[in-house]
């Protein structure tokens, strides 16, 4: 499912230098390529996303220098 | 404070796994009620409680049985594996007792395991855990 969020992605990582200036920290929206703003939470940020454009995929990231991977130490997962 | 409690017949053997249900996130709800169409139900799963999971993680499959899109993507590594992309969904988990909290989850496979979720560290930072091996219960409190 994440290549429905491939554009999102690739606005964030086009974006991620100017964004690290501006908004460090903080948990940006993106939908269709465009960049709909910062917000301090990420379940603020998601809340905007449904309450702005409806039960659509849209994507909520960290603005963040390192991003730091999920780690899952068991074999619980197919992955 | 909201809590419940597990009996499992061998905790050791079984781990501790608990009958939870995965809904739509009120806000959802909220888009689905006001335009008339049904909440879907939710879905019951049996997830085991993983302090070695940063996350919490839900069967692949579910967030499309919930008519849910994805809200993010993050990088995961396992075992076997590392970077590996993964879909994010906003869900609301439904535990026994009614305690209810929502969350956002990842989702992932998780074929050929007696559980379709992992409750990982994501909720337990809201909560107090208390597993008592020698009696085959645990308890979680929010």
């Amino acid at each position: 499912m994440i290549e429905t969020l491939r554009e999102e992605l690739h606005t964030f990582e086009s974006r991620r230098d100017e964004l690290l200036g501006t908004s460090l920290g903080k948990w940006v929206l993106i939908r269709d390529g465009e960049l709909v703003g910062a917000f301090e939470s990420q379940t603020d940020a998601i809340n905007v996303g449904y309450q702005r454009f409806g039960n659509v995929p849209f994507l909520v990231k960290q603005v963040v220098p390192v991003e730091v991977p999920q780690n899952y130490v068991s074999n619980h997962l197919g992955i | 404070m909201p809590s419940f409690t597990v009996a499992v017949p061998n905790l050791r053997a079984i781990g501790p796994i608990v009958e939870i249900r995965i809904a739509v996130p009120q806000a959802v709800e909220t888009i689905f009620a006001s335009s008339g169409q049904p909440v879907p139900t939710p879905v019951a799963m049996a997830a085991m409680i993983d302090t070695g999971a940063s996350g919490t993680v839900i069967q692949a499959g579910v967030a499309a049985r919930l008519g849910l899109h994805p809200v993010g993507v993050v990088a995961i590594n396992t075992p076997s594996s590392t970077g590996v992309l993964c879909a994010q969904y906003a869900v609301r988990l439904i535990f026994p007792n009614n305690v209810v909290g929502e969350a956002v989850v990842i989702e992932a496979p998780l074929e050929g395991q007696h559980i379709q979720g992992l409750v990982g560290r994501d909720v337990l930072a809201l909560a107090v855990l208390v597993y008592i091996g020698y009696t085959n219960q645990f308890t979680m409190s929010f």
